[in-house]
C-alpha cells in the first residue's frame, strides 16, 4: 500500500518534471519571436545562424542560449515574478538602483573617480580662463543627493553631497556657480524628482530656474504664472528598467507652460529640422518619456524666442538641462544648446563665431564627475 | 553547456529524455554517448577531440593490461604509460602556465604562458580515466570491451563537468545493465530540482553579497561585515557545487544509475576529519584509493603516515585549481587532520558539543578565505578584518545594510545546508500522508518556476542608452 503510493508519488514528479519542461520547450516553439523588448529597451537575440566558424568559436552555442532565454515564453511575465520574489525576501537594491522608500528608485552611485572629476573641473576651468564671457555653472544634484531619507534603512551614506560642496569649491572664481542644492533640499517634500527615472521633474527643475535668477539676472517668473499641463501619467523610466523592480507606480510629466503669450523657433542643427515647439509630444507615446523636452539629447539646437531681451546664451549641458531650458527661454532670445557628447567642432570657435558672451553649463553632478567627454572643451593639443 | 541554462531544461533536457527512452534498450548507451558529446561540445568544441583522444587511449590501454594480466612486464610498464599521459595532459592543459611562472620566479626567466582556457571537467574525466585503468590493473574490474559503454562512462554528461568522480567499480556493472523507470526517475526529478533550486535560487544570490564584501578595500572592512563575508562564501560554494551534485545524482537517477554520493551535509561537521568525510566524498575517496593507500597510507609507521598526509594534501590543493592559494588551502587541512590524527580528536571527545562544532566551523570558514583569494596577501588582509585588527571597526552601517537586506537569504541558505528538510522530508513520507505528498509535489513545482524566473531574468539587460 505504501509502495503503491510512494509510487503514485514519484509518477506525479515524473509528469510535472516532464510536462513543465515540454510546455514551455512547445510554447517557445510555437509563439512568434519577438524582435523588440519594450520595457529593456533593446533589440532581442533573434534565431541564431549557423555557420560552422561560429560553431567552432563556440559563438553558436551563446547565441543560442542567450536566443532561449530572450525568447522565452511569457519573458516579462518571468522577470516581474523574481522581481516579486527579491521583494519578499526584502531586497532593497538591484542592478546599481536603491528600492527607496514611498515608491523612490535611487540611482546608486558608482565609486567616485576623482582623479577624474579633478581633471574634469580644470578643463572646465581653463576653458573659463580662456574666454572673455560670462562663465555660469549649474550642478544638477542627483535624488540620492537631495532625498537622501527616502533611502533604504542603513544605507551606507555616499559622500555624493562631499562630492557636490569640493566640485563647487574647485571651480575657479571666474566661474559663477549656480547652486541648486539648498533650494531643492527646501523643497524635498514635493515632486521634484522622478521615481522611476533619474532625472528631476519639471518641478524640480523649476526650483533650479528660480534660483539661478539673481545670478544669470534674470527675474524668474512665479509658478503661478505658468499652466501645468498633465502630459502622461505611465512614464517608467531608466532606474525602473535598471532595477528590475516590477511594483512600483508610473511617474507623471508635466508641463509648465508660461501663461503669456509664447512663440519660438527651434532648429536642430544636425537633423536639419525645425519645430515651433519645444517639446515633441511623439515622444509621450513611447518608452522614453523624458524625451519629451526638446526631443531628447542632440549635439546642436538652436532655439530663438521673441523676448526682446537682446540676450543670447551659450548653454553646454547633459539631459538635466532639457527640461530646465523652457523656462530659459523666457528670458533669452536666443539658446545655443551644445551637447558634448555629440558635438565634434571646437567650442571655442563656435563661441568667436556666434559672438556670444554668456556661457551656462548644466550638468547632472553625478554624470559630471564621471564623464570622460569633458575635456572637448579644451582645443586639441 | 551547464544544468542551470535555460537551454539545457527546456531543450536538451527533454530531447535526450525523449531520444533516450523512444529507442530499444541496446542503443541507449549510444544516445546517452552522443548526447554527452553534443553537450560537452556546446561550450567546448575544439576540446572534445581532447576527451576523445583520452577516451580511446584509456580504452585501449584498458583491454592490453587485461589481456596481459599474468605478464607484468608488459602490465606494468603499460600501466606506467597511460598513467603519465592522463596526468601530462591534465598537467599541460591546467598546470602549465603555473609551473612557467614558478620557474620564471624562480630563475628570473620570462617565458610567457599559454593563457589557453581549461578544457571544462578534465579534472574530472582524468581521475575517472585514471581510475578505470587502475582498477583493470589491480584485477578489480575486468576491462570494458564495448567502446560504447566506455565511451559512456567517461564522457557520461550528468557528471562531467563537476562530479561526482565516479570510480569505474562502483560503475561498470551499471554501464551494461540498470533499470529505468517511475520509481527511480521520479526520485531523480526531487533530487534534481532540489539541486536546481539550491544552485539558482540560493547560491547565485548569496554569491553575489560575497561579490560586493570581497571587493570592499580591506581597510575599510569591518570585522562584522567580513564574517558576514565568509558566511557567505561558505554557504554559495556548498550550495553550488552540492547543488550541481544533487542535479548529477538526480539526472543519474532519471536514467537508471545510481551514483554514489557527494556531500553529506558536510557543515554539521564535529571535527575536520568528519567534515572531510561528508564535503566531496568522491574526490577524497579518489585520492585515498589511489593515492594514499598506494603509499602505505598510515601502516608503514609514523614518519610516512604523516609524509603521507602531506603529499595527499598538496595534490588535494592543487586539483583545485593552478594556483599556491589552493596549495595553501590543501596543506592547511592536512596538517589540521595530522593534529587530529596525533591528538586533538582524543582531546575534542571530552568537548561539549557545541564546541566541536564551533572548532570545526572556525577552521572551515578560515579555510574558505584561503581558497576565495588567489592572491595569498589578499587573503592574509581579510584574515586580519575577520580577526578586528585591521583598526576598521567592529561593524557599520553597511554591514547593518547587508544584514537587514540578506537576513532572509542567509537563513533560507543556512536552512538548506543542514539536514533537517530531508528528515523531515523523510519521516512525512513514512507517514505517507497524502497532503504532505501534495505539499511536496508543489514545493517541486514552486522550485521549478522560480528557478526558471531567476534564469530567464540573468539576459535581463536594459539598453539604457536614453540614460542621460
Amino acid at each position: 500500500m505504501g509502495d503503491d503510493r510512494l509510487h503514485l508519488f514519484n509518477k506525479i514528479l515524473t509528469v510535472i518534471l516532464i510536462v513543465f519542461l515540454t510546455s514551455f520547450a512547445l510554447l517557445f516553439i510555437l509563439l512568434p519571436d519577438q524582435a523588440f523588448s519594450e520595457t529593456e529597451n533593446r533589440m532581442l537575440q533573434k534565431k541564431p545562424a549557423f555557420s560552422w566558424d561560429n560553431l567552432i568559436s563556440g559563438k553558436f552555442g551563446s547565441a543560442v542560449e542567450n536566443y532561449v532565454a530572450d525568447q522565452f515564453a511569457y519573458r516579462d511575465m518571468w522577470v516581474s515574478l523574481k522581481s516579486a520574489a527579491e521583494l519578499i525576501l526584502q531586497k532593497k537594491d538591484n542592478n546599481g538602483v536603491y528600492f527607496g522608500r514611498e515608491g523612490y528608485l535611487l540611482q546608486k552611485p558608482g565609486k567616485l573617480d576623482a582623479a577624474l572629476l579633478a581633471e574634469n573641473i580644470d578643463a572646465v576651468n581653463r576653458f573659463a580662463a580662456n574666454i572673455p564671457a560670462k562663465v555660469y555653472f549649474l550642478l544638477a544634484p542627483s535624488s540620492v543627493q537631495v532625498l537622501a531619507d527616502k533611502l533604504p534603512h542603513f544605507v551606507a551614506p555616499h559622500p555624493v553631497n562631499d562630492q557636490y560642496i569640493s566640485t563647487k569649491k574647485l571651480l575657479s572664481p571666474k566661474i559663477k556657480f549656480i547652486d541648486t542644492g539648498p533650494a531643492l533640499a527646501a523643497h524635498r517634500q514635493e515632486y521634484i524628482y522622478y521615481k522611476t527615472d533619474h532625472h528631476w521633474t519639471t518641478r524640480g527643475a523649476y526650483y533650479a530656474y528660480r534660483e539661478a535668477g539673481p545670478l544669470l539676472d534674470y527675474k524668474p517668473l512665479d509658478i503661478n504664472d505658468f499652466t501645468i499641463e498633465q502630459v502622461s501619467s505611465d512614464f517608467y523610466g531608466t532606474l525602473h528598467a535598471k532595477s528590475g523592480h516590477r511594483f512600483i507606480l508610473p511617474d507623471v510629466v508635466q508641463l509648465f507652460k508660461p501663461k503669456r503669450n509664447f512663440s519660438c523657433r527651434v532648429e536642430y542643427v544636425n537633423e536639419k529640422k525645425t519645430d515651433q515647439s519645444l517639446y515633441a509630444k511623439e515622444h509621450l507615446l513611447q518608452k522614453d518619456k523624458y524625451a519629451v523636452f526638446l526631443d531628447g539629447n542632440h549635439a546642436l539646437v538652436r532655439i530663438n524666442v521673441q523676448n526682446q531681451t537682446g540676450r543670447r546664451l551659450l548653454v553646454v549641458k547633459d539631459s538635466y538641462a532639457n527640461c530646465l531650458l523652457p523656462f530659459f527661454a523666457n528670458h533669452y532670445d536666443e539658446m545655443h544648446v551644445i551637447d558634448l557628447r555629440h558635438f565634434n567642432t571646437s567650442l571655442q570657435g563656435y563661441v568667436k563665431q556666434y559672438g556670444l558672451n554668456e556661457i551656462l553649463f548644466v550638468y547632472n553632478a553625478l554624470s559630471f564627475a564621471g564623464y570622460p567627454a569633458i575635456r572637448k572643451i579644451l582645443p586639441k593639443s | 553547456m551547464v544544468f542551470s541554462s535555460l537551454f539545457f531544461l527546456f531543450v536538451f533536457l527533454p530531447l535526450i529524455l525523449l531520444i533516450y527512452f523512444l529507442v530499444p534498450y541496446r542503443l541507449r548507451n549510444f544516445i546517452l554517448f552522443i548526447g554527452s558529446l553534443i553537450f560537452y561540445a556546446w561550450g567546448e568544441p575544439l576540446y572534445i577531440f581532447l576527451m576523445f583522444f583520452s577516451i580511446v587511449i584509456n580504452f585501449a590501454f584498458g583491454l592490453l593490461i587485461e589481456g596481459h594480466r599474468n605478464n607484468k612486464k608488459i602490465t606494468r610498464p603499460a600501466l606506467f604509460f597511460v598513467v603519465v599521459i592522463n596526468a601530462g595532459l591534465l598537467g599541460f592543459f591546467k598546470y602549465y602556465d603555473f609551473i612557467l611562472q614558478i620557474v620564471n620566479n624562480l630563475q628570473g626567466t620570462s617565458f610567457t604562458g599559454l593563457d589557453l582556457p581549461l578544457p571544462i571537467g578534465i579534472s574530472f574525466y582524468t581521475f575517472q580515466a585514471l581510475s578505470y585503468i587502475v582498477d583493470v590493473y589491480r584485477g578489480k574490474a575486468t576491462a570494458q570491451r564495448n567502446f560504447m559503454a566506455f565511451g559512456t562512462y567517461i564522457a557520461l554528461f550528468p557528471q562531467l563537468i563537476a562530479g561526482p568522480i565516479i570510480r569505474y567499480q562502483t560503475i561498470s556493472a551499471q554501464l551494461v545493465q540498470r533499470k529505468e523507470g517511475f520509481a527511480s526517475f521520479g526520485t531523480g526529478v526531487w533530487r534534481f530540482v532540489a539541486g536546481l533550486g539550491k544552485k539558482v535560487l540560493l547560491a547565485n544570490n548569496i554569491g553575489l553579497l560575497w561579490s560586493q564584501i570581497q571587493h570592499i578595500p580591506p581597510l575599510e572592512l569591518t570585522t562584522c561585515t567580513a564574517w558576514l563575508g565568509i558566511i557567505a562564501f561558505a554557504l554559495q560554494i556548498y550550495l553550488d557545487f552540492s547543488g550541481y551534485s544533487d542535479m548529477a545524482v538526480g539526472l543519474g537517477q532519471m536514467f537508471g544509475f545510481t551514483f554514489p554520493e557527494n556531500f553529506n551535509y558536510p557543515y554539521i561537521s564535529q571535527n575536520i576529519t568528519e567534515f572531510w568525510r561528508r564535503w566531496h566524498i568522491s574526490l577524497g575517496t579518489w585520492f585515498r584509493e589511489y593515492v594514499y593507500i598506494p603509499l602505505g597510507g598510515n601502516r608503514s609507521g609514523k614518519a610516512l603516515l604523516y609524509r603521507n598526509l602531506f603529499i595527499v594534501w598538496f595534490l588535494t590543493g592543487l586539483w583545485h585549481g593552478a594556483s599556491w592559494n589552493f596549495v595553501c588551502w590543501g596543506l592547511y587541512y592536512g596538517f589540521i587532520l595530522a593534529l587530529e590524527k596525533a591528538f586533538l580528536l582524543k582531546w575534542l571527545h571530552g568537548a561539549p558539543r557545541f564546541v566541536r562544532h564551533f572548532y570545526t566551523i572556525l577552521l572551515i570558514l578560515f579555510g574558505w578565505v584561503l581558497f576565495a583569494f588567489d592572491h595569498l596577501p589578499a587573503g592574509f588582509q581579510f584574515i586580519q578584518a575577520l580577526l578586528g585588527i585591521n583598526n576598521s571597526g567592529f561593524f557599520d552601517r553597511q554591514t547593518l545594510y547587508y544584514f537587514y537586506t540578506q537576513a532572509a537569504l542567509i537563513f533560507i541558505s543556512i536552512w538548506a545546508s543542514v539536514p533537517y528538510i530531508k528528515n523531515l522530508h523523510q519521516k512525512l513520507l513514512k507517514k505517507s500522508a497524502t497532503c504532505y505528498k501534495l505539499a511536496a509535489v508543489l514545493a517541486c513545482l514552486l522550485i521549478l518556476i522560480f528557478s526558471t524566473a531567476y534564469l530567464v531574468d540573468t539576459t535581463y539587460n536594459p539598453f539604457l542608452y536614453f540614460r542621460f
